[in-house]
């Protein structure tokens, strides 16, 4: 896209300039007046037409060092550019992603000139300030004409796409703490666990249960073994990770921000779970709606690799059916689980994450 | 950090030779440009002070200098490449100092213009270079271009006007100013690539320069032309919103007349056109000077009464009764034709010159004199009407002594119609039936309105005793009553207290007394009101006429358009034994004696001469005391009518530049892309036309899915935007795009990395897409046209 903006100052210097040279080419015949009338009209149309040729030529390929960004930390960027044209390019102004972005050794507005066949690079540091995926690095570049009257702007074609991983923080343990506590539910309950035959083994007292003894470890010990009971929850816990949909051209500064915090909240939930060695679903978008169980570290790992790349809705009717599922609490299938809905639409309200039991 | 140059941050990852070459040649055609200004500007000061030198050889002075320079330039960089910039510049030097020498005896300079006094070429060039090229070793590089074009800007505005249009019309004046324009300006900001000035430079050297300032004139004969049609547009809306508001002032116009007494602003908008095959103007013979005159016809159009019938028997029966004949008549009437059409006028009333016989429109033959309904714009009356000479010696004879006791029943209808057809030569029965004429016999002449005086002031009736004591019979009373008024001030700006109006005697009494007796000036209204009452206290019929009083122009015209101004108000007396006649006290306008057509017993023979320019001398100009507005308005009228004409075919001739110019830039802008591709196309080789087929492709894809597509640049996405028939061969297709583009290094060509056969297939999707998605337009215009029709 292109954005013209004229400066004021320049213009009208430019129009009194230009109005001067009318009047001198109303008075006077020849060659000094009309070079001068023609010179000052024709000089705003070429300059347009040479940043437009600039622009037309200038190739630009940006990279950065690594596949996947952790959030926070910096990498390395490396924007080349490459001047295919005639025409050299003059102080071309770069546009940044400053917003989402943060730079070392360059900034938004600095300048950079190319000589007609000429290949250039800068190398600079980046921090993606949010998870998810979205441009990041050059977002567009800026040419004056020769006299500075007006400043035209385009976007780059082909910007680099990150995928940003999140971080993992304690963000979402004190509210599942108090929810936790409140209902009583997962590792902190007594009430919602029951005794399972441990692998644990003790002597055997009169009265324990026959079943509890086991029989091939008392003939190898030549004495009764029962196994001691443990606990085990009664129920499991369900993660809905309710994604907005946003369509690609959608993406702002704005909505990287509430991804990012979604994304952070999911991620520490689950690690939340994961780390208590409670057994997880998670059923979240990635293109259509998925469930991934999660029981151990390396689950967890896998989901956290791919979750912020991939946490989409393929059309807006994945979306209507994850809604309802959301609302129905799972059409039964998880009717026996505790229930975490977290909801990207909902981010900094109430009802952003809500624990309930299943239906 | 805020420029970055080359260091840490910008690493110049390859420099090819002829980027370099590039870099170079930008600063040396510079420099090429300020030493051939100052060459071009030593021949140009060499051409002024006297020297004879032809223009053609002078610019082939000019080309030849500009090759040495190009040439010099080619060798210093050649040297520069492998040496410093000094030692290069001393390689030069000598160099030109040798070409100057070996190209001494060519045959350049041995002709004779050359022998004229040229300086040798190669010479100068290698001079002028040489010492170019010292002054940039000596000084810095930007100091020196500085310095010697502020230096050559000064000279050459010196120049300019002191040497009349220094280099104007030569091609060496050309250079230097369009040089001197691109070397100044780049000195603004000379960091700027110099290759945007070399742009602004050839778009320069396209341009016609004229000697002449710019002509500003089919500029302002369009602005004039669209001033004066938001004039006339204003005026319309003026004219047809004049019924609101409550200002003191009125403007004149025909439609104006019901309300009277205030001052009036006159207005010039066109009420109505007037058009006639008539002489509009007559010659005669000053008897007393010898000389010829020429005179302009007035007609009076009056509004509402339609043909007064009545009026042409009385005047036809008195003509009868003082025994005129053809011969007598013919001096004061003549048949006449006008087609009234109306433009601004807000009426339903019938105007129509007086003396009118018939009056029709496009529905057939007008009775009544008035519309309840406000006729159109665009309304025509084709009127017939006895255009009579009031002042014609002969007529005013017969008014002033008319027939007394005459019986009207003696002449019947028959007889009254072979008189007429014979004096007038028209045929009576057609015009006037035998009713008419017997119910005119039965009517005494006039309405008992016409001799109302109710609510007159008992000094008006003195005044009135006054003026016609010494009066004789009813037409010198009517004279007299008139020349008294014309001794009244005329002028529209009136300060009226009374509010009258001229619909009826009581309102008429008003706005004569006030005019009379207390503030001594008006316009046409207060002589008109006033002369109607005076003539009535002195017991004759008279009646107000309002309408049109209107000069023809001498020129002849198509239109005769009449204005708001000449609407015209005035009183008619009923003569006895004559009928009705009309006067005009209006001091403005000249009286019917005043404009009469001179026709003498003897000089009638046949219609007006025409006479030679210069012969003539108008009758108004040379003899009338009176300001004539109407007339001047016309003339200049005629004068605008021309000039608008002229505007117009500017205007138009304007209009049909602007518009080839708009269309030969659409063409070019719609068919210069189209041809730039395809050139393009041409001289790619694999690599680029492969690349460009897959450009074309994904414009296709996106042209042909209906979805919108987020172009992220990875070709892969179009697989599930593309027709599922041509999925596999795009699959295809775009490997070999990211094969051509990401494993080509620079040792390997297109040819090596991507068959023949590949190149092919990518060709053959681009023409199947390209002919899907010319079907899919048609397939949509198709429908649309069918759904429209």
């Amino acid at each position: 896209m292109m954005k013209i903006r004229f400066n004021l100052t320049g213009s009208f210097i430019y129009i009194s300039v230009l109005i001067l040279s009318v009047i001198f080419a109303s008075f006077y015949g020849g060659l000094l007046p009309y070079v001068l009338l023609y010179g000052n009209l024709v000089i705003l149309p070429v300059s347009f037409v040479y940043i437009l040729l600039n622009y037309k030529f200038i190739s630009i390929y940006q990279e950065i060092d690594v596949h996947r960004l952790i959030k926070g930390e910096q990498h390395k960027l490396l924007i080349s550019f490459e001047n295919t044209g005639l025409f050299p390019v003059h102080d071309m102004e770069l546009i940044l992603h400053s917003d989402r972005c943060g730079f070392n050794d360059i900034k938004d507005g600095d300048v950079i000139s190319v000589q007609a066949q000429e290949k250039s690079r800068i190398e600079a540091g980046i921090i993606c300030l949010y998870a998810g995926t979205y441009d990041v690095g050059l977002k567009g570049v800026g040419f004056k004409d020769v006299f500075g009257i007006f400043s035209v702007s385009f976007e780059v074609p082909y910007s680099f796409r990150a995928i940003v991983s999140p971080r993992i923080t304690d963000i979402a343990d004190n509210f599942l703490d108090i929810e936790n506590t409140l209902n009583s539910i997962g590792a902190k309950s007594d009430i919602k666990r029951e005794d399972i035959s441990g692998n644990e083994m003790r002597d055997y007292y009169p009265g324990d249960l026959l079943s509890s003894v086991n029989w091939k470890v008392s003939a190898r010990l030549d004495k009764l073994m029962v196994r001691i009971p443990d606990k085990q929850d009664t129920r499991r816990i369900t993660l809905y990770m309710e994604a907005s949909y946003i369509n690609d051209r959608e993406w702002d500064t704005e909505l990287i921000k509430r991804r990012d915090y979604f994304l952070e909240f999911a991620v520490s939930s689950a690690w939340y779970f994961v780390r208590k060695g409670i057994s997880l679903t998670i059923v979240c978008p990635v293109g259509k709606i998925t469930r991934i169980q999660m029981a151990t570290y390396e689950d967890f790992l896998d989901f956290y690799n791919t979750l912020s790349g991939s946490v989409s809705y393929r059309s807006a009717d994945e979306k209507e059916r994850m809604h309802k599922l959301v609302q129905e609490r799972g059409y039964g299938e998880d009717g026996d689980r505790i229930i975490v809905i977290i909801s990207e639409d909902d981010v900094l309200e109430k009802d952003f994450c809500v624990i309930a039991e299943g239906n | 950090m805020g420029k970055m140059e080359t260091g840490s941050l910008l690493l110049s990852v390859k420099m090819m030779f002829w980027k370099k070459i590039s870099v170079l040649l930008q600063k040396e055609i510079k420099h090429i440009l300020t030493v051939l200004v100052i060459i071009s500007a030593g021949i140009e000061v060499y051409v002024m002070t006297g020297k004879n030198i032809s223009t053609v050889y002078m610019n082939v002075y000019i080309h030849y200098t500009a090759g040495f320079l190009f040439f010099y330039t080619v060798l210093y960089l050649a040297f520069n490449v492998f040496t410093g910039s000094r030692s290069s510049a001393l390689a030069v030097s000598s160099s030109a100092v040798m070409f100057s020498f070996l190209l001494r005896n060519t045959e350049v300079y041995d002709n004779a213009n050359s022998r004229a006094g040229m300086f040798p070429i190669g010479i100068l060039a290698g001079l002028v270079y040489i010492i170019w090229l010292l002054v940039r070793l000596l000084l810095s590089f930007r100091m020196s271009e500085l310095v010697t074009v502020l230096l050559a800007d000064l000279i050459m505005i010196i120049a300019f006007f002191n040497l009349g249009y220094f280099g104007s019309g030569s091609f060496t004046g050309r250079i230097i100013y369009i040089s001197l324009f691109v070397l100044t300006a780049s000195q603004i900001n000379h960091k700027y690539p110099f290759a945007y000035f070399l742009l602004v430079m050839l778009f320069l050297f396209m341009i016609p320069i004229r000697k002449e300032p710019i002509n500003w004139e089919p500029v302002v004969k369009v602005a004039v032309g669209v001033a004066n049609k938001g004039r006339e547009a204003a005026r319309s809306l003026r004219y047809y919103f004049s019924d609101f508001g409550t200002g003191t002032a009125y403007q004149s116009g025909y439609s104006s007349f019901a309300k009277t007494g205030n001052s009036v602003v006159l207005t010039d908008r066109t009420e109505i056109k007037l058009k006639t095959k008539d002489n509009t103007g007559f010659t005669f013979t000053d008897e007393a000077t010898g000389k010829r005159y020429r005179g302009k016809r007035v007609v009076y159009l009056t509004g509402g009464r339609a043909v007064d019938k009545n009026r042409i028997f009385d005047m036809l029966y008195s003509l009868y009764m003082h025994g005129v004949d053809k011969t007598d008549a013919d001096l004061y009437i003549r048949n006449s034709k006008l087609n009234i059409g109306y433009v601004y006028l807000k009426t339903g009333d019938e105007i129509a010159p007086e003396g009118a016989i018939r009056l029709t429109n496009d529905n057939g033959i007008i009775e009544e004199g008035r519309k309840k309904r406000n006729h159109k714009k665009g309304y025509n009356i084709y009127a017939e009407y006895l255009d009579i000479d009031y002042g014609n010696p002969y007529l005013t004879y017969i008014i002033a002594s008319p027939v007394e006791d005459a019986d009207k029943a003696l002449l019947s209808y028959e007889d009254m119609s072979l008189y007429a057809n014979n004096i007038l030569g028209i045929r009576f029965k057609e015009y006037f039936t035998g009713e008419e004429y017997l119910s005119w016999q039965g009517y005494k002449g006039y309405l008992e309105e016409d001799i109302d005086i109710s609510q007159v002031s008992h000094r008006m009736k003195e005044l009135a005793y006054d003026i016609t004591k010494n009066c004789v019979s009813d037409y010198d009373k009517c004279n007299a009553i008139e020349a008294y008024l014309r001794q009244y001030t005329y002028s529209t700006t009136v300060e009226s207290k009374v509010y009258g109006s001229t619909t009826d005697s009581e309102g008429m009494s008003k706005i004569a007394d006030e005019f009379l007796f207390e503030s001594g000036k008006g316009y046409c209204v207060h002589y008109a009101c006033a002369m109607v009452m005076l003539l009535r206290l002195n017991g004759i019929p008279s009646r107000f006429n309002t309408g049109y009083r209107y000069a023809f122009p001498f020129e002849r015209m198509e239109e005769y358009p009449v204005y708001g101004h000449n609407a015209h108000a005035w009183p008619s007396a009923y003569i006895k034994g004559f009928g009705w006649v009309s006067f005009e006290p209006t001091s403005a306008y000249t009286i019917a004696k005043d404009r009469t057509w001179h026709r003498q017993p003897a000089k009638i023979k046949g219609e007006e001469e025409i006479l030679k320019e210069g012969e003539v001398y108008s009758l108004n100009n040379g003899t009338s005391p009176y300001p004539t507005p109407a007339v001047t308005g016309v003339e200049e009228f005629s004068k605008v009518t021309e000039r608008n004409y002229g505007r117009m075919i500017n205007t138009f001739k304007m209009l049909l530049i602007i518009g080839l110019g708009v269309i030969v830039v659409v063409i070019i802008m719609l068919l210069g892309p189209i041809f730039y591709r395809s050139l393009r196309y041409r001289i790619s080789d694999q690599r680029g036309r492969i690349i460009l087929d897959m450009e074309d492709i994904i414009f296709l894809i996106k042209g042909i899915c209906d979805k919108a597509v987020y172009d992220r640049g990875v070709m892969s996405d179009y697989i599930t935007l593309i027709p599922d028939k041509y999925r596999e061969e795009y699959d295809k297709v775009y490997k070999i795009y990211y094969r051509l583009k990401y494993r080509s290094g620079n040792d390997m060509s297109g040819e090596e990395i991507v068959s023949k056969e590949e190149e092919i297939i990518t060709r053959e999707l681009r023409n199947k897409l390209y002919k899907e998605y010319k079907m899919k337009f048609l397939r949509i215009f198709y429908v649309k046209f069918k759904k429209a029709y």
